[in-house]
């Protein structure tokens, strides 16, 4: 069976099996989510046991309806780390917030890997300018 | 209050993956107008749950095979580009002004929807030269017709076109714009309609990535409302995507310009400084 033969029976339904490259990135979805779902219920745990944010406020109506003061919560991905480590528990949930967006790019990043090795080469090209359109966005913050 | 926010949240995911949203205009509101939070903490926590809707739900679409990975890769080049334009210009326009435009470009998208309501699947289209060259058309299997439909894509440009439009949309006011990823992949490059409410879902996760840490670093994630809404909303998200399966595009379609049209009002009114 040659390539092109080979790409049309993987992209056909009729065999019942699902697509590997499908299936993978489908796995890496639900890996993310749910990693990132269970750093965000860490961290609203802690937070009902504790009763602390672990910073400057406590939780009142007041940090969910107004302006919280500056350094009510880390914004840095540092500040996110050290607070997370220390068990703060807004830390643990923006911990989980970043996590849920970097599930995205990391699927994006697989997606190379896997038109690679499919040998499609002209959607490696289209997957490698999302990624680094990413990349950009995200260095443009800092 | 972080149950009720949860609960709301939740009801909003459910409706956002159902019509192919990112569930990002139906929490915003929610959260401003029904709890009164600040419309700054409104769209951080919504930037946040759209990728949450978008990521759940997509990985069950991706494995009843209904989205279609090269037409949502090769669009998201235009949806990430479009948002980080978006993200640079939302300190430059007045969000007013965007919030008028956008929404009498939805409320009036909804009539070629309507005129196609009675129509489950688009007949006569035909590859143009991109979709051909980049092997854009696809099939799936329809568990409702129980069959495999197979399906070209045409007018490319043009879905690429609103695609950056889509992109600068989300990048700018902290929404998926699922409606108009929707709107650019049904009306324009003519796919079945299953197909492109789920690949728009798969689509809206990569968009929001790229302006979502524009919000972050602003601090506009605030931890106690985007914790019980990005939570919500995933619940939400996971029922949507039971449901879509089983229903036909008929019942989708209308769910979906009902949804439009109220959005399309409230934000019309938004933009006016009407507070409903």
């Amino acid at each position: 069976m040659n390539r092109k033969q080979s790409q049309h029976s993987a992209s056909t339904v009729g065999d019942s099996t699902v697509h590997p490259m499908a299936h993978i990135i489908s796995t890496l979805l639900v890996a993310g989510v749910t990693l990132s779902a269970a750093v965000l219920l860490t961290g609203l745990a802690l937070l009902a046991v504790t009763g602390r944010t672990g910073y400057h406020e406590s939780l009142s109506p007041e940090l969910i309806l107004s302006l919280p003061r500056a350094g009510a919560y880390p914004t840095s991905i540092r500040g996110v780390l050290q607070g997370a480590v220390e068990l703060r528990p807004f830390a643990v949930i923006e911990l989980g917030a970043l996590l849920l967006i970097a599930t995205p790019v990391f699927r994006v990043a697989a997606s190379i890997i896997l038109f690679l090795h499919e040998r499609d080469y002209l959607y490696t090209v289209i997957t490698l300018v999302v990624l680094s359109l990413l990349i950009i966005s995200i260095l443009w913050i800092h | 209050m972080l149950l009720i926010l949860f609960a709301g949240s939740a009801v909003a995911g459910t409706l956002g993956a159902l019509a192919g949203l990112g569930g990002g205009v139906l929490i915003v509101p929610l959260l401003t107008v029904g709890f009164g939070v600040d419309i700054r903490y409104a769209i951080g926590a919504s930037i946040v749950s759209v990728i949450a809707t978008s990521s759940g739900a997509a990985a069950a679409y991706v494995r009843d095979q209904i989205t279609n990975l090269r037409v949502g890769m090769f669009l998201e080049m235009a949806t990430t580009t479009g948002a980080i334009g978006g993200a640079l210009l939302a300190g430059l326009l007045h969000p007013e002004i965007l919030f008028i435009v956008f929404g009498v470009v939805l409320g009036t998208s909804v009539v070629p929807l309507i005129a196609h309501l009675g129509e489950e699947l688009p007949k006569g289209v035909k590859n143009d030269r991109w979709a051909a060259a980049l092997r854009l058309g696809s099939d799936y299997p329809d568990t409702r017709l129980g069959r495999l439909v197979s399906y070209e894509v045409t007018r490319v440009p043009v879905g690429l076109g609103m695609m950056w439009i889509a992109g600068l949309i989300s990048g700018l006011l902290g929404i998926g714009s699922g409606a108009f990823k929707v709107l650019a992949m049904d009306t324009a490059m003519r796919l079945p309609m299953k197909v492109s409410t789920t690949t728009s879902n798969f689509m809206i996760g990569v968009t929001a990535a790229a302006s979502a840490g524009v919000y972050f670093s602003r601090g506009d994630v605030n931890p106690a409302i985007a914790a019980p809404v990005a939570l919500g909303v995933l619940a939400g998200a996971g029922i949507g995507s039971r449901l879509l399966v089983r229903l036909q595009s008929t019942t989708l379609r209308k769910v979906f310009v009902a949804v439009l049209l109220i959005v399309a009002l409230e934000m019309i009114l938004r933009g006016f400084g009407v507070r409903t």
